[in-house]
């Protein structure tokens, strides 16, 4: 049976350890600096700052536009392509089962948890299906030491041959 | 919420350089801002949501502006739009 066409949204979906995640939040949040800090230890990325969704058969599916693939991108780095900078990363082409949401705010818009025992907490309903959504406060200052490793391994100096311009 | 369904008159349609300004002008409000078209809702803050979009000439899109500027920032997005990004054609 055929995917259904997708519903394009503004945000980011992870693989870690075998969940999929889905990551929303406003611009400049820090969704593409926390995926490239997920990448670092280990987990994937399926998509950055855009991803298409779909249900079938009461479950949310999501999957990277295709223009979109392999590419992240932030203000700090400029785009970066995850295969030169994280040889070993496997991006999966076919749809990944989204199991939750995770909203990151400014810290002062989060509210105090009923429980302090657990997360935040709420449900949010994406094209028709409730997930769990932990809400996660947007930290500062950034892994700059991260992003100054994939600066540096982001130059193209380094991998061409015979650069002229060195 | 302000929402207004407006064509993309360009001659190269949504493409990246007038993607770029369109982030550009989106950025300097506080409000959100939704650019939707073919299924996709784009976040005309970030610049990557906009390179899949493919918005040619002709294109009808809907934007959808929430916030406390949002009256300003329709108006400058829309001006924008309807000023071919500048381009001229």
């Amino acid at each position: 049976m055929k995917n259904p066409i997708p519903y394009t949204l503004h945000a980011n979906m992870l693989l870690i350890a075998n969940l999929g995640v889905l990551v929303l939040g406003k611009p400049k949040i820090g969704k593409s600096e926390l995926s490239l800090a997920l990448l670092d230890r280990g987990h994937q990325l399926i998509s950055d700052d855009a991803t298409e969704l779909f249900t079938k058969e009461k479950q949310l599916y999501a999957q990277c536009p295709v223009k979109l693939r392999n590419y992240l991108h932030t203000n700090a780095l400029g785009l970066i392509q995850i295969d030169r900078i994280f040889p070993r990363h496997t991006i999966p082409h076919h749809p990944q089962q989204v199991d939750l949401i995770l909203e990151i705010k400014p810290a002062c818009d989060i509210p105090m948890p009923s429980d302090p025992f657990k997360p935040v907490t709420i449900t949010k309903e994406i094209l028709g299906k409730a997930l769990p959504t932990f809400v996660l406060p947007s930290t500062t200052p950034v892994m700059l030491a991260l992003l100054v490793e994939i600066l540096v391994k982001n130059q193209p100096l380094r991998s061409t041959p015979c650069n002229d311009t060195v | 919420m302000q929402r207004h369904r407006l064509k993309i008159i360009n001659k190269l349609g949504l493409h990246a350089r007038a993607a770029v300004k369109l982030v550009n002008t989106a950025s300097r409000y506080q409000s959100e801002i939704l650019l939707l078209y073919n299924n996709r809702e784009i976040n005309a803050k970030s610049v990557m949501n906009l390179m899949i979009i493919g918005a040619p000439k002709g294109a009808e899109i809907e934007l959808l502006v929430t916030g406390d500027d949002e009256v300003e920032a329709l108006k400058a997005v829309t001006h924008l739009i309807n000023d071919k990004f500048g381009e001229g054609e």
